[in-house]
């Protein structure tokens, strides 16, 4: 049973500190949305994205996601766009009062290949990164320790509140909740599973709450790690340099709008 | 009404088999206790009667009905369940409520839910709190909220997943007690429980679990037979264990059978 | 050593209508296990949050009394160092892994990371740890894949390496199959050969008679017996506990005149042979 995203390979990509994952990945999502080109993303996801993910040993598992995951909506995407792209006016192909316009191809194009960009660059941070070691990285670079536990936690025990909401279904239906049926009949039988949903998720909060405290979570104290994380000055200049060039992209793209237009 | 379960295997999607081909019958109004540790397949089993799971293999008859041609809230008509943790199912705001949803479910007239709500509040020992909020309540007294509101339901077969756990000597009698009225009622009723102690006091009928296996079924002699005890991983009962101990004969259920086999022993 | 005091001790939770807990006063035996039993609603766990510090600071209401933990008012002391001095497990397993940690040995170090510990005495007490808690061979699973009984050891090696003076377990085991109980149970006995102070809520009583050192009584929030297991036992039924099937049937040999020992009634398998033996 998978416990998180995190797949543990010895690679470079993995080696890599935290903060240079995400820089990395923060370039690239700035370049997929500030270059004017239609195939940036593409472009991005082919000679970045693919290689990182064959560098860090996960490309089965990136490209296996990100397809599963994007194609589907990219296609749904092209077929509304393409038919309802407001103001175009360059038909490629008619049938009856449905028309495929060239404008909303390119939109629906564009915005596919952008969330490919999106779930690859995502993939490429949460696939090779251990989530103590991300959560200790948002610390030292000043994140507040709660909220970067939570976000790791979340993860950790989501497979456990999805059982609980097939427990919670289970238990109606066994006292003779129809669950099957129209679309009526299945909207009724949902709203008395969120009561015990919630009810059962604040329980638990407040005896996780209490384990917590009794691990000392909340001492004001300067916390230690089991884990080291490997820094390197190259790695650092390297995280700089990326953040320096995505913040100059924003700006540039941001000039050519109020400038150009 | 009865139960038959002829060959039932089941394989959990994530390929896990949990049961490897049972079969039982368990006669109407019969008492049964299916016995063993966590991961013995007692619960997977049971979820087999209620249809939450379908069998993979084999099949399963509540009364005249399999249970793969029905629904779960068809076979809810049949067979009440308790679950193993009561919050599952509370989401009303008071307790009678709370009790009342299944009779409604099952559309019962509202005079006879009223009349239903209220045994139930007594056989539980409810009648205090039925106006509080369940998730008020501590986790005990929401437990005997889960009960009760299978009580109300009044089926012919009462299924309950580890009942004891968490009961005080009060909650154990009470138990004890409820197991009698539907003893009375001629409701069939299926227990399953890790305790061994209780399942030995109470039921005549034991079934012996592991791995996925109906070991043994019998009644306090099912214990005599050590390899399937610890194949079971279970500790014998307190006063069976003290009888091998003193080198008494018999394998006692209860403290008066124990006496008994003492008295016996000394021909006094 | 340790010092627990508890004088007067009232509570009574913030929306409730009576009171959980009424004028408590008790000391904690040092280097021993200190068992404390009732009927549900008695209190028990209300004690054990008192104890902990966990009432006044993390559940609401009226606190009345007072409980002095190494000489510190718990009223007056923030909880972050009160939990150096008890440490406490839960009855649930799995609310009390954090989710934090990927693997068993990250998840005992937690509470060490918390408390600021250098990373090469972690490794020590964590070392150690794994070993006296039989995690050795878990220690690079998750603790989510882990067994009821694996996960409470595992909460009690997180809470066993922050090196706490007093171990509070409520109800360690009612969530356990027989397994899992004995696995948890032989732990806190060999805590408990270590000299360790804990405190115990059990509804087992075959298990507090074989470690405890003294029970305490609570009946609807009052203490209302305090002293050795055996003479305490006895009367388990005038409080609601579940009596051990050794006493009651040593009781009804007694009563139908099979047995004739005036000793205190056995309550465990080895107290019970040498009773009906004698």
């Amino acid at each position: 049973m998978n416990q998180s995203f995190f797949l543990d390979r010895a690679s470079g990509w993995h080696a890599l500190h935290p903060l240079t994952k995400l820089a990395v990945a923060f370039a690239i999502l700035v370049t997929a949305f500030s270059v004017r080109w239609m195939f940036i993303s593409v472009a991005l996801f082919v000679l970045v994205i693919v290689p990182l993910a064959l560098w860090g040993k996960i490309w089965r598992e990136v490209l296996h996601t990100t397809f599963t995951i994007i194609l589907p909506l990219a296609l749904s995407l092209a077929l509304v766009q393409g038919f309802f792209y407001p103001g175009a006016r360059d038909v490629m192909w008619q049938a009856g009062p449905f028309a495929l316009k060239r404008e909303g191809l390119e939109f629906a194009f564009v915005t596919g290949t952008r969330l490919l960009v999106i779930a690859g660059a995502g993939l490429l941070v949460v696939y090779a990164t251990h989530p103590a070691d991300l959560a200790l990285a948002l610390v030292k670079a000043g994140a507040p320790f709660s909220l970067a536990y939570i976000a790791v936690a979340a993860i950790q025990l989501l497979p456990e509140m999805q059982g609980r909401a097939q427990s919670i279904l289970n238990a109606q239906q066994a006292r003779g909740l129809e669950t099957e049926g129209s679309v009526v009949v299945r909207v009724r039988a949902f709203l008395p599973l969120i009561a015990p949903l919630v009810y059962g998720a604040l329980e638990n909060v407040q005896e996780r709450a209490l384990a917590l405290d009794a691990r000392a979570f909340r001492a004001p104290r300067a916390k230690t790690s089991w884990r080291e994380l490997r820094d390197t000055p190259r790695q650092r200049v390297v995280r700089w340099l990326l953040v320096g060039v995505a913040v100059l992209l924003i700006f540039i793209s941001l000039l050519s709008l109020f400038v150009f237009h | 009404m009865d139960i038959q379960i002829r060959d039932l295997t089941h394989t959990y999607p994530t390929g896990v088999e949990a049961l490897g081909g049972v079969s039982l019958d368990i006669a109407a109004g019969a008492r049964v206790v299916l016995l063993g540790q966590n991961g013995a397949g007692k619960t997977t089993l049971v979820k087999h009667f209620n249809g939450l799971l379908k069998p993979t293999r084999g099949s399963v008859r509540i009364g005249d009905w399999d249970t793969r041609e029905h629904s779960i809230a068809q076979l809810a008509r049949r067979v009440g369940f308790v679950f193993q943790n009561p919050d599952d199912q509370l989401f009303k705001t008071s307790v009678e409520d709370e009790i009342a949803v299944g009779p409604t479910y099952l559309q019962i007239a509202p005079d006879e839910i009223q009349a239903r709500v209220a045994y139930a509040l007594d056989v539980c020992a409810l009648n205090a709190v039925r106006a509080a909020h369940p998730y008020d309540l501590s986790p005990w007294q929401r437990r005997w909220v889960a009960i009760a509101s299978v009580v109300a339901m009044r089926t012919p077969i009462v299924i309950l997943d580890e009942p004891t756990t968490g009961q005080d000597a009060v909650g154990l009698a009470r138990l004890a007690r409820l197991l009698e009225e539907w003893r009375a009622q001629k409701v069939t009723v299926v227990v399953v429980t890790h305790d061994v102690d209780f399942a030995v006091e109470h039921f005549g009928d034991v079934c012996l679990m592991a791995g996925g296996k109906l070991l043994a079924r019998g009644g306090a002699e099912v214990f005599a037979e050590t390899a399937h005890v610890s194949r079971a991983a279970l500790d014998l009962p307190q006063l069976m264990r003290l009888a091998q101990a003193l080198g008494l004969a018999r394998l006692p259920a209860h403290a008066e059978e124990f006496v008994d086999a003492l008295a016996h022993e000394n021909g006094s | 050593m340790p010092n627990l005091f508890v004088e007067q001790l009232s509570f009574k939770y913030l929306h409730a209508t009576t009171p959980a807990l009424q004028g408590v006063t008790c000391t904690l035996q040092e280097g021993a296990v200190t068992a404390i039993v009732g009927a549900n609603g008695a209190g028990k766990s209300t004690l054990c949050y008192a104890l902990a510090g966990f009432i006044p600071h993390f559940f609401q209401g009226a606190m009345q009394g007072r409980v002095r933990v190494n000489g510190k008012d718990t009223k007056e002391t923030p909880l972050a160092d009160l939990v150096t001095q008890v440490g406490m497990v839960f009855q649930n397993p799995f609310n009390q892994i954090s989710g934090a940690k990927l693997t068993v040995t990250e998840e005992i170090a937690f509470g060490l990371e918390n408390l600021g510990i250098a990373r090469d005495e972690m490794q020590a007490r964590v070392n150690d740890a794994l070993d006296l808690f039989g995690l050795r061979a878990a220690a690079s699973q998750s603790p989510l894949v882990l067994s009821g009984g694996q996960q409470q050891r595992l909460a009690l090696a997180s809470i066993f390496v922050m090196q706490a003076p007093v171990m509070i377990l409520d109800e360690p085991t009612s969530q356990l199959d027989p397994d899992g109980t004995r696995q948890v149970m032989e732990t806190i006995e060999t805590l408990a050969a270590q000299g360790r102070t804990i405190v115990l809520v059990e509804h087992k009583l075959e298990w507090i008679a074989r470690l405890a050192a003294r029970v305490l009584v609570l009946d609807q929030g009052a203490l209302v017996a305090d002293g050795a297991p055996r003479e305490i036992l006895e009367r388990a039924n005038e409080w609601g506990l579940n009596e051990t099937r050794y006493a009651r049937a040593a009781r009804l040999a007694r009563e139908r005149a099979v047995r004739k020992n005036d000793a205190r009634l056995p309550q465990t398998l080895e107290q019970a042979v040498e009773w009906f033996q004698h």
